[in-house]
């Protein structure tokens, strides 16, 4: 079974969603359970790739992998394969994408369109993923992208704002531009290094992203002009300053559990794909371009910070901090070195897990209060203490406080930005700290201190609550236990850093 | 003489002779008409694989047969075309009938003009020489100029007609003038490349004697005849700046008909192109590519910009065949790179091109016949009332806005690459400018989905499907989701582009 393992993990949402089509519109329930059902069957395997990985192996060879030729003559193969850099993403998606099938089983509205689409999302994430084939990758991550406009647009919520009105269905089509475009120049730097690979003699040109690491010979100079297509391709998906206005608009349209996916791990697509396939791809160009990429991490980092702070909506204020936390990840590979890149690693997978507790926790108040904005919530504390101690636990761990995920991440890129001579970037980064510890205790303070409503309010269920339970487990066991994450990513961090110093 | 590779046209040709007489001896329903139609043309399709599978060696072997007069070219590519020109006049053919007995057009004109202008195309298809290509081109045009005004009581019709008859002479002329031109540059009116002695000896049936191959050199008068040579194929293929003619005429033919100019014309076009600029002219692409570059990126900015405004079904998907024409040429300019590529993006493009748009515009005959419109608007709530019609518009249009994992995506990936091996890696803009205007024309495309899926409407009820549009829409349907992504399309386009 060992060899398709991969293959099943990704294609397992796909035939669930294939399967759902079959189901009557009426029966609700059973589609629910089938999409559970193929959700868990990915969440398991990812554990299990998890658990199975080979942590000694070292270096950038691939395990797991699985081969088929799939249009020869422009050399696409079907290529399946797992290293330290995406086994913490798969691991991340398989737990992200099961919380999100158990979050949705509030939807009543075109249920079995709805899950379908999820379904196809989903699998479009794991295939993102898991494949080391370009050409497989860029269809994979519009498959992640573009039902996203419908789910936005059908299952989304407005947002009315005293003046400022921000209608879902302009959301879905920002969205759904600004991701196309990524997309775009992706494909643009990814054709520029399949014809300018400059292959060793008698190797007919592939899209397979391990031959061309392995064999390519792009000269410098065509690496300085692809790194940056390729590198805002990807940061706009990331959401990095200035590219980020669709992620705000777009995270607090979409629907709760959509909101997860997306800051969960439609954005760590972006930091994966800066890591794997910009930094891969064009290691000199890399090597050129990354002070100027620490600058817009800086950026990302303060300007979300603060955008931040002047929120009253509950998922804008989430959304900003996205921004801003992604800002570390680019900071992080912006050191070159092997424990700048883990730490990003680590802070992508942190913050994948922090965001979707943080957005769960929103939905779930937002339909027993029927509000998102803040000001109006005040000393819900009172009436909801599990939802709130839930959300007080997922914002601590958002600003690192020490013994869960999000410190260990911190930490190691701060580190990180000292020993590798960047003192003032890591200045500044700590510095930020104060920002994100500020509206963080803000919106909790403002959230759910102070007078208590009138209004009778019920806490959470215990259905309701499990999938934010599960995902404050996870933050609390790798603050804690970080080798677990650790081990699996150094030797492969280590292998990119040497590629970016030769 | 071999008349086996000549069989589809004679056939076909002789076909439509009979449909045309059993109308004129009168048939109370019409109906019978198309049935006869279709299976000719099924029947033709048939002599087309037969032929292709039939003579394995012959897909090895380059070039084809001549016949004495004409150069005439039957080999694999030509195959592949006339097997493309057959499927597009099968599934216009399909979706047609219905709608011209719900407008009460005449069917006995219809029926044998589509199988003449076939013929027509195929000829294209096969042209070796000017002359038989001028032929062929007015064996499509003609017919294509009565069908557009069918709908004489229409006064959009007739002005359809009439605007795409002056048009057609207008471009005719000039493309004539071009081949003049062009013969007295090379003294030759074969384009296809091969040597002189052979030549002559398909030709007159002797190697006694002198003939000019068809090896033009670079030279300004040269240079001039092609212009006006890709002026009158562009103009058939509604590529900017000649594509003033087909939004109005768009809009004003009936509906299936429009369905046959927005792909028919163009396959032929494109087999024009293959044959005349890749094969005939391939040597000297560095003087003609450019003027293709600068065509295809007029109309991607003219067609998808002008796209964006359109309410009306027609004229949008008039403006977006316009920059779906230009994503092909800038494949085609690809011929200065890697020329295998090139041909294959082409072929398969085309042939993509061809059923999304037969797709996109079956629905919208289906829905123009129950809402009595042809405006977007009027698509309100088709998720809810007809799912099935809105998923298959949904794909068809997601893959027009090349969308993985959706044929249309890897038809513009083929393109680009082809483009990006030509542009010498420094002219990337090219290919730039191409993605991000593939990523505007989502504005347009989403436009249509929006209408169907996030607005109600309870005025009309769901859409009931004819058979014959069943057969059309899964055939296009299952064409959009599975030929880019399985394999055995692309070994056969590989084979054919050999």
């Amino acid at each position: 079974m060992e060899p398709v393992i991969l293959t099943i993990m990704t294609l397992s949402p796909l035939l669930g969603a294939f399967l759902i089509l079959f189901l009557p519109r009426e029966d609700e329930w059973n589609i629910k359970l089938l999409a559970t059902f193929s959700t868990f069957c990915s969440f398991l395997l990812s554990v299990y790739v998890f658990v199975a990985f080979d942590r000694n192996l070292g270096s950038g060879s691939l395990q797991f992998l699985e081969k088929i030729t799939w249009i020869k003559g422009i050399g696409i193969s079907w290529i399946m394969g797992i290293d330290g850099i995406n086994l913490p993403m798969i691991l991340l998606t398989g737990i992200i994408s099961f919380v999100c099938i158990l979050v949705s089983f509030s939807i009543k509205e075109r249920c079995r369109e709805y899950f379908i689409l999820t379904l196809v999302v989903l699998c479009g994430v794991f295939g993102v993923f898991c494949t080391q084939d370009l050409f497989f990758f860029v269809i994979f991550y519009e498959m992640a992208s573009i039902p996203m406009y419908f789910l936005i647009s059908i299952w989304g919520s407005n947002k009315k704002d005293g003046a400022r009105e921000v209608r879902k269905d302009y959301s879905a089509l920002k969205l759904t531009i600004y991701l196309q475009l990524g997309g775009g120049l992706v494909l643009l730097g990814i054709l520029g290094a399949y014809f300018l690979a400059g292959l060793p003699q008698g190797m007919a040109r592939t899209f397979s992203l391990n031959d061309m690491i392995n064999y390519a010979n792009l000269a410098r100079g065509v690496q300085i002009i692809l790194f940056p297509l390729i590198f805002i391709g990807f940061a706009i998906e990331a959401g990095t300053v200035p590219f980020h206005t669709w992620l705000p608009d777009g995270h607090s349209a979409a629907p709760t559990a959509l909101s997860m996916v997306l800051a969960g791990v439609l954005l760590k697509m972006g930091g994966y794909g800066i890591m794997k396939i910009a930094i891969g791809l064009a290691p000199q160009g890399a090597h050129f371009w990354l002070p100027a990429v620490a600058v817009l991490g800086v950026i990302s980092l303060l300007y979300g910070a603060l955008c931040a702070l002047n929120q009253t909506d509950i998922k804008y204020m989430i959304a900003y901090s996205s921004v801003s936390h992604m800002g570390i990840v680019l900071l992080g590979i912006s050191t070159q070195s092997a424990m700048g890149l883990s730490g990003a690693l680590f802070q992508m997978f942190s913050h994948g897990v922090i965001t979707a507790l943080l957005f769960a926790i929103a939905g779930l108040l937002y339909e027993k209060t029927k509000t998102r904005s803040m000001p109006d919530m005040g000393g819900l504390a009172a009436k909801m203490p599990f939802i709130a101690s839930l959300f007080i636990l997922g914002g601590l761990a958002a600003l690192g406080l020490p013994g869960m995920s999000g410190f260990v991440a911190e930490l190691l890129v701060f580190m990180a930005l000292f020993t590798a001579n960047m003192p003032l970037f890591g200045v500044l980064a700590t510095g930020s700290l104060v920002l994100t510890a500020l509206y963080i205790l803000r919106a909790v303070q403002r959230m759910f201190f102070g007078e208590p409503p009138d209004r009778p309010l019920q806490d959470g269920q215990s259905m309701e609550l499990a999938p934010m339970i599960i995902l404050v487990l996870v933050i609390i066991v790798l603050g804690v236990y970080p080798k677990l994450l650790m081990d699996v990513m150094n030797s492969s961090t280590a292998y990119l850093a040497e590629l970016l110093h030769i | 003489m071999n008349l086996v590779s000549l069989s589809m046209e004679i056939f076909l040709f002789i076909w439509a002779v009979i449909v045309l007489a059993i109308d004129l001896v009168g048939v109370k329903r019409k109906k019978t008409l198309a049935t006869l139609s279709l299976v000719g043309i099924a029947i033709d399709a048939l002599l087309g694989i037969l032929l292709l599978t039939g003579k394995t060696a012959f897909l090895q072997k380059p070039g084809g047969e001549f016949y004495a007069g004409f150069v005439y070219i039957s080999d694999p590519m030509s195959l592949y075309f006339k097997e493309l020109f057959c499927l597009i006049a099968f599934i216009v053919l399909l979706i047609s009938s219905d709608f011209l007995k719900y407008r009460s057009l005449p069917q006995g004109e219809f029926y044998p003009l589509m199988l003449f202008i076939t013929v027509g195309m195929m000829m294209m298809a096969s042209a070796g020489d000017f002359l038989l290509l001028f032929i062929s081109m007015e064996l499509i045009s003609i017919p294509l100029y009565v069908l557009a005004a069918l709908d004489r009581g229409n006064k959009a019709s007739a002005e359809a007609g009439f605007k795409y008859f002056v048009t057609g002479a207008f471009s005719s002329a000039i493309l004539l003038y071009g081949i003049s031109i062009l013969y007295g540059c090379s003294g030759s009116l074969v384009f296809i490349k091969t040597s002189a002695q052979d030549m002559l000896t398909i030709l007159t049936g002797s190697t006694q004697g002198n003939l000019n191959a068809f090896s033009p050199t670079f030279s300004g008068a040269l240079m001039l005849g092609l212009v006006f040579v890709i002026a009158g194929v562009c103009f058939k293929l509604a590529a900017a700046p000649f594509h003033m003619w087909s939004p109005d005429v768009y809009e004003g033919a009936p509906l299936p008909v429009t369905a046959f100019i927005s792909v028919g014309p163009k396959a032929a076009a494109v087999a024009v192109l293959m044959r005349l600029f890749i094969d005939g002219l391939g040597d000297i692409s560095s003087g003609w590519a450019p003027v293709f570059a600068i065509i295809a990126m007029l109309s991607i900015i003219v067609g998808n910009l002008a796209a964006l405004r359109q309410n009306n079904i027609k004229r949008l998907l008039a403006y977006s065949g316009i920059s779906q024409m230009g994503y092909l040429l800038l494949g085609l300019v690809g011929i200065t790179g890697d020329t295998h590529l090139a041909r294959v993006s082409v072929l398969f493009y085309i042939a993509v091109y061809s059923l999304m748009n037969l797709a996109a515009f079956s629905v919208a005959i289906l829905c123009s016949m129950y809402y009595d419109s042809e405006n977007i608007q009027d698509y309100r709530g088709l998720s809810k009332k007809s799912p099935g019609l809105a998923a298959i518009m949904l794909i068809a249009v997601l893959s027009l806005a090349g969308i993985p994992p959706l044929a249309g995506f890897i038809g513009k990936f083929y393109l680009f690459a082809s483009a990006y091996s030509a542009f010498n890696h420094r002219l990337v803009i090219f290919v730039l400018v191409a993605i991000v205007f593939s990523v505007i024309s989502l504005f347009y495309y989403l436009r249509i989905l929006k209408y169907m899926y996030f607005t109600d409407d309870e005025t009309v009820g769901p859409i009931v499907i004819p058979g014959s549009f069943k057969v059309a829409l899964s055939i296009t349907a299952l064409a959009i989701l599975f030929l880019g992504l399985t394999p055995p399309f692309h070994q056969l386009v590989e084979l054919i582009a050999r």
